[in-house]
């Protein structure tokens, strides 16, 4: 299990809540804090997407792979980037940024 | 018992019969007695009709970040160019529909360069859309990428995270590494690669050290396998030889002697293999016959940055220069593969063509080595450097089958025993 990653992310919308890590297995991404156990199993195609925003911060960066990965527009793709970020703040397992202290 | 070999070893004979796998050690009069009665193997000179891939494999670019003293591939110049997303998806794509059609569990795709990450975002696409795919249609993935280890930690720990092999380029100790494998610029890679390979042996990845041995670094050999061991806990260390190009003897690193290469392995495996670590020289005899030294011939498809679908991953001039054109058709994004049928043909005859192995008896085990650089068409190789350090560890290997371990060490220091057992002409059983 990946422990507390510090992605390199500064000075964008979201970042990962404190003591989040993960495992990547065969067909999914498992996500877990430190104390609460695991919080998520993500599938395709939103075990792509968890991997893509650990490395980059940028929509510009994101939506052409993640078009290309998933046979997506680029509208589409960012329809479901969105909706992962929003589900996830939601989950506690993201935080916007301002909320870092 | 029918063998087809007879090869001589410190006064007997090891007799060997390649495709019942069955090997002797006998006197003068046996070997008189040994019948060479071993069929003909079953020689499919066409390839089947239907395209069965050993594997994908992906050249994201041909560009390096690195400039290696011995490298003759055009990368270390940079093309710049770098493989379309929506290629490497179509590529993937192509192969997971295959594999449903053909009832195949395993989508199996390999990266090689260049070096591959240096176009990074070509391999998260290929990974994640081969990943997708495998999810969708239950289907395993399967990746392995040959690197030379310049990386950063994020990329280092995307490759630990996502793939199965990694195939690490590392001559070594800083001394051979940073002479061997400089960065573009002439900076030392050492610190960086030894990072990378220390991070990967700690991981679930399969590590394989891929290392060059030249005739400075042929007699540490043994030290280095105790160092590799310590050091990176790699799976499996690879070793081969340099392969001098123009550019090799200007930075004065040449070739092992072969004798000192073969005797240097066989040392290397007995203290790898002690502790666990499987040792490779790649035309080493393996458990089952084989008419081809790589995947070429076995159907694997090799995706260039533009398209092109090769049976090799090695760099078009290279396979040009031995009269070779290994380019058996098209990928595109739009309609898939287009498969240049005749241009396959010619590769799996041209695989299973090897004139200069007549006679051999390592044959049907390292089948000729590179088609590209070793064994193309019309070339002399009987007593070349390959084929003399491949008979003595085929021939040591085959004594180790048998738990002949003394015999293999009384053989490896007798230099007049090695050159006999190198250099015979021929060594088919029922010639005298």
């Amino acid at each position: 299990m990946r422990k507390d990653r510090k992605p390199n992310r500064k000075g964008t919308a979201v970042d990962f809540a404190p003591h989040i890590g993960w495992i990547v297995e065969e067909e999914s991404v498992r996500v877990f804090q430190a104390k609460k156990g695991e919080l998520l199993k993500l599938k395709y195609p939103e075990a792509a997407v968890w991997d893509l925003i650990s490395r980059y911060s940028q929509e510009a960066d994101i939506i052409p792979k993640l078009a290309a990965i998933c046979e997506l527009n680029a509208a589409s793709a960012r329809t479901l980037l969105r909706s992962c970020l929003r589900s996830w703040l939601q989950a506690e397992v993201l935080l916007k940024a301002a909320d870092r202290g | 018992m029918t063998f087809s070999f007879a090869i001589p070893v410190l006064g007997k004979w090891l007799l060997s019969a390649p495709f019942s796998q069955s090997v002797a050690l006998v006197n003068e009069s046996a070997r008189r007695r040994a019948v060479s009665a071993e069929p003909p193997p079953d020689f499919h000179l066409r390839a089947p009709e239907e395209l069965d891939p050993l594997f994908l494999g992906i050249i994201p670019t041909r560009d390096c970040n690195m400039a290696c003293a011995y490298c003759g591939f055009r990368s270390s110049r940079g093309s710049g160019k770098h493989m379309d997303y929506a290629l490497a998806a179509a590529a993937v794509r192509w192969l997971a529909e295959t594999c449903l059609k053909r009832n195949k569990e395993t989508l199996n795709v390999h990266f090689f360069g260049g070096e591959p990450l240096s176009a990074f975002d070509v391999v998260e696409v290929a990974v994640h859309s081969a990943r997708r795919l495998a999810a969708e249609n239950g289907l395993i993935p399967h990746f392995e990428v040959c690197t030379n280890g310049f990386m950063t930690d994020d990329q280092s720990r995307f490759v630990g995270d996502y793939f199965h092999t990694v195939i690490l380029s590392f001559d070594g100790p800083p001394e051979f590494q940073n002479r061997n494998r400089r960065l573009k610029g002439r900076g030392e890679s050492f610190e960086t690669v030894a990072r990378t390979a220390r991070a990967l042996g700690d991981g679930p990845a399969q590590l394989c050290l891929r290392v060059c041995v030249t005739r400075d670094s042929v007699a540490r050999m043994p030290d280095m396998s105790l160092w590799f061991s310590r050091e990176f806990r790699p799976g499996v260390v690879s070793w081969e030889v340099l392969k001098p190009t123009s550019r090799s003897g200007k930075a004065g690193l040449f070739p092992p002697d072969p004798y000192d290469f073969a005797c240097g392995f066989i040392a290397s495996r007995r203290i790898l293999e002690q502790r666990g670590i499987r040792t490779v020289y790649a035309a080493d005899v393996l458990p089952e016959p084989r008419y081809t030294f790589c995947p070429m011939g076995q159907d694997a498809l090799v995706v260039t940055p533009d398209g092109r679908v090769n049976a090799c991953y090695l760099p078009e001039e290279e396979w040009l220069g031995s009269g070779l054109d290994l380019t058996i058709g098209r990928m595109s994004s739009d309609s898939g593969l287009r498969l240049f049928s005749r241009a396959r043909q010619k590769v799996f005859q041209h695989v299973r063509h090897k004139p200069g192995c007549d006679g051999c008896f390592c044959r049907w085990s390292c089948a000729g080595g590179c088609h590209v650089h070793h064994s193309a068409a019309g070339r002399d190789i009987r007593d070349s450097d390959f084929c003399l350090q491949t008979r003595i560890i085929t021939a040591c290997s085959l004594l180790q089958r048998m738990n002949e371990e003394s015999l293999v060490d009384e053989l490896l220091a007798d230099r007049a025993a090695l050159e006999k057992l190198a250099r015979q002409p021929s060594y088919l059983v029922n010639q005298s």
